[in-house]
């Protein structure tokens, strides 16, 4: 699964950490996610795509692969 | 139905208090210095020839007391990452003593045929509830400690 996590950020000019405290997680998380590292809950990444106003399909979707 | 919900429900939630339990953040230096300082205690006394049974049992204990009190400290910010590290970091002690068990007889029979060839007897350390239990919490701590750092 690939994100925009990143670019969605970049163009709301929100700071990892600052994301990260409105959404009630870590940085730590963030950052692994943007890295995809990681893959959020259905839960969190719905608060994500709430707190950028984009909706889930812009911010997350699947490879090819997947 | 409502009754077996009911039930169901009641079964999840005692099952959520238990796998969500943790102690406070403040906790974890304090586990931290009771774990080495009771290690380095045990060190020292065990090479005491007069050293009682119920003083290296009771530093054990709280060697292990103390090592459990970091294992289930919360950390700074607990979210959902968290929870995934720990259920991995869980998985890894759980194989890391699963391989410990097995080997480690093996290695100490092999060691001591090598360093007293004369006077073996084919020695198999039974391993006791300490060891298992410190080298799960050990390899707990680091396994999570180590998947923090990568997923930072």
């Amino acid at each position: 699964m690939i994100n925009t996590l990143k670019v969605q950020r970049a163009i709301k000019n929100i700071t990892q950490d600052e994301l990260a405290t409105v959404i009630g997680v870590s940085r730590q998380t963030i950052n692994s996610i943007e890295k995809n590292r990681y893959v959020p809950s259905t839960v969190l990444a719905l608060k994500l795509s709430r707190t950028l106003e984009v909706s889930v399909h812009e911010l997350f979707s699947l490879e090819i692969t997947d | 139905m409502t009754s077996e919900k009911s039930c169901a429900e009641k079964e999840y939630q005692t099952i959520e208090r238990w796998t969500k339990f943790k102690l406070p953040n403040k906790v974890k230096p304090f586990g931290w210095i009771i774990a080495i300082s009771c290690f380095v205690a045990f060190l020292w006394l065990a090479k005491v020839a007069n050293t009682s049974f119920l003083v290296l049992y009771t530093l054990k204990t709280l060697g292990v007391i103390g090592l459990a009190m970091v294992a289930v400290a919360r950390e700074k910010v607990e979210d959902e990452m968290k929870d995934v590290l720990r259920g991995k970091a869980m998985l890894f002690a759980f194989v890391c003593v699963i391989f410990f068990i097995i080997v480690t007889p093996y290695i100490t029979t092999l060691i001591s045929a090598v360093v007293n060839p004369n006077d073996f007897e084919g020695v198999a350390i039974e391993l006791s509830h300490f060891n298992m239990l410190s080298c799960t919490l050990l390899m707990y701590i680091l396994g999570l400690e180590t998947m923090k750092r990568l997923y930072r």
